[in-house]
């Protein structure tokens, strides 16, 4: 802690038995007038505030507006990205039919809120939602062939999905951003810690090889089905915490003004999105699309 | 006011003793100097601008440990909070962790020389993180003045008890078909014979695919003895666990992991800590091993040739996250 005591008073020349003096008198009146401009934390008793004081509970309660937040409640089906799209916003809502309440979009889970760096010191982003993706829909035959190994390893290995939040700087639209992974070889990336699901190739395409085979070879049904959650905070000054906002990879650089927008972001790993083969199967032929739903998205900003 | 000014009356026409002027004013000035409080301010006068930063909440933002892969080599036994290994982790490593540079490893950092050789000369792993092309940059057994093994954590001060809150998430990546590298041997082996096949006197030495269960040969019902290799995690503030994972399989190759936990603390120094463990889980018995315990190996024949694999996968935690609030007053 500092210790600047510069609107503290003093009382000069008082003492028992000594001459009072004219520069004693103005020294006490001036120290007295200063305080005036200097009042600061240090004149005030540590715990002697209270509720009270403060102008509204927005000193340390969240303070923003519906924009700041959006939810979706139930599920829809959406094809995901194509391997060679990279990083895609995610479309949980759609028009005419489930769409997104709260945040900037229908279709999106998309918030934004202003900041002011003078008045706001800390955000923290949060999401939560469900991810379904049924793996063993894809390829030939509904139950494993030991014989024909191609059938499943082709359609139903390494379907991998990421999923990000991407925040933009202060005064940024989201299309001026670098839809990348913030890394230290991509450090203007503002997708912040990414998080990753895919099924072993075991649970979706190779129960066959010879080791670790499970004696009654399932029927390749497995399906990736998942709540992903993630949180990411930014700031509006250095600290001890996040000493190098210039270079910072897990912590969003917040010290200039303007609006923040932040939005979910997904990709996949497959090159192609697969139909389903399975003979007889409802989905026969049709593209297998990834569920999703029950979305929470939010920033919860600390002024102080 | 906080304190009752004391009662040093003066009159009219007496005569002053220095004494009473003086303890008036230093009551009042002992007020002004730091015991000032919500009977001298009045109602709704303060906003934030006019509160010092930190004094609700102060939040702490994991920056450092976020660009980096912490790597389990598998035979650590018990919660720990330092991995094997620190990786990088970079847009080469963006599906599989450090999978994606394992020719790297093995061909330029991990074994020298690369063909042969007893145990002894394997001493360049000990240059690892010197090499500039290596994406290994520190580990356990050795570690760099640079980097850490050292699992995610906090360390901070309050000056008043406070609610500690923790958030983490990050990815649980099994790297399947990496080889084990609790030994530069072995890794080598694997290495290689993934690229030339077994045989030659080389062999598999772990599993270089697949998932990491285990039922035990001779057993009379075998499932139940089965086991799954798995993964665990806790946050733990002070020594205390605020929220902890179960046995994690790993059906799934890369999962994601999100922890939250809360606690109250007095006022001192703290330390907030992600902490991990490997363990066998039996689904059967619904008991857990150490992921060291045993020997778990797995015995087949190719052709005329027969091999005993162990039944071992490293883990990598990538792209993690934590984030504290402190939240005090």
């Amino acid at each position: 802690m500092s210790s600047d005591t510069s609107g503290f008073v003093t009382t000069a020349g008082l003492e028992e038995g000594k001459t009072i003096s004219k520069a004693d008198i103005n020294a006490t009146r001036d120290s007295w007038e200063e305080a005036d401009n200097s009042i600061s934390e240090f004149n005030i008793r540590e715990e002697g505030l209270d509720r009270r004081s403060f102008d509204t509970n927005d000193t340390w309660t969240d303070v923003l507006n519906r924009q700041s937040r959006c939810f979706m409640s139930g599920l829809r089906d959406v094809q995901h990205p194509l391997a060679s799209q990279g990083w895609k916003p995610i479309r949980f809502g759609r028009s005419g039919d489930t769409k997104v309440v709260g945040g900037t979009s229908e279709e999106f889970a998309s918030i934004s809120f202003d900041w002011d760096p003078q008045l706001h010191t800390y955000v923290i982003l949060r999401t939560s939602f469900w991810f379904k993706f049924d793996v063993g829909l894809l390829g030939s035959a509904q139950r494993d062939d030991a014989g024909d190994d191609n059938n499943f390893e082709i359609k139903r290995a390494d379907h991998d999905f990421q999923f990000g939040i991407l925040v933009t700087a202060p005064g940024e639209t989201i299309g001026d951003s670098s839809k990348n992974v913030r890394t230290t070889t991509q450090p203007n990336g503002q997708i912040f810690c990414p998080v990753q699901v895919g099924l072993n190739r075991t649970w979706s395409a190779d129960s066959t090889g010879t080791f670790n085979q499970i004696r009654h070879k399932f029927d390749r049904r497995s399906a990736i089905a998942t709540t992903v959650s993630m949180v990411v905070g930014g700031q509006s000054w250095t600290t001890n915490s996040a000493p190098n906002l210039e270079n910072n990879l897990g912590a969003i650089d917040l010290r200039e003004s303007g609006l923040v927008q932040a939005r979910l972001y997904w990709r996949a790993r497959k090159d192609a999105r697969e139909t389903c083969d399975i003979s007889g199967s409802e989905t026969e032929g049709q593209e297998i699309k990834a569920e999703l739903g029950n979305m929470q998205f939010f920033a919860q900003v600390f002024r102080r | 006011m906080t304190w009752r000014k004391r009662q040093e009356h003066m009159m009219d026409e007496d005569i002053v003793e220095p004494s009473e002027w003086r303890i008036n004013m230093n009551e009042f000035g002992s007020e002004l100097n730091g015991f000032l409080d919500n009977d001298n301010v009045f109602e709704h006068s303060l906003d934030a601008t006019e509160v010092k930063r930190d004094t609700f909440t102060r939040v702490l933002i994991n920056q450092k440990f976020s660009q980096y892969g912490y790597l389990f080599s598998h035979l650590q036994s018990g919660w720990t909070n330092r991995s094997d290994f620190l990786v990088f982790e970079g847009p080469g490593t963006k599906w599989q962790g450090i999978k994606s540079f394992r020719n790297r490893i093995g061909r330029k950092s991990f074994v020298s020389p690369p063909t042969s050789g007893s145990d002894g000369d394997f001493d360049s792993w000990a240059t690892i993180e010197e090499k500039a092309r290596s994406p290994i940059l520190a580990r356990k057994s050795k570690q760099s003045e640079t980097y850490s093994t050292q699992l995610p954590f906090q360390t901070f001060s309050t000056e008043t008890d406070a609610l500690v809150i923790v958030d983490f998430h990050g990815t649980v990546s099994w790297q399947v078909g990496t080889g084990s590298m609790n030994n530069p041997d072995d890794f080598w082996d694997d290495w290689h014979n993934s690229l030339h096949g077994a045989g030659g006197g080389t062999e598999y030495k772990y599993t270089t695919n697949g998932y990491a269960f285990y039922r035990p040969r001779g057993y009379y019902y075998r499932y139940r003895a089965s086991s799954v290799l798995c993964s665990m995690w806790r946050l733990v503030v002070d020594g205390m666990i605020v929220a902890e994972t179960g046995p994690l399989g790993s059906e799934y190759r890369h999962h994601p992991i999100y922890l939250s936990g809360a606690i109250p603390v007095s006022s001192g120094t703290h330390r907030v800590e992600l902490q991990s463990q490997l363990v066998w889980y039996s689904p059967g018995s619904d008991k857990t091993v150490q992921s060291s315990a045993g020997k778990r190996v797995h015995s087949y024949t190719d052709g005329t040739d027969s091999y005993d694999i162990q039944l071992r996968q490293d883990c990598e935690l990538r792209f993690p996250n934590l984030i504290t609030q402190i939240r005090s007053r």
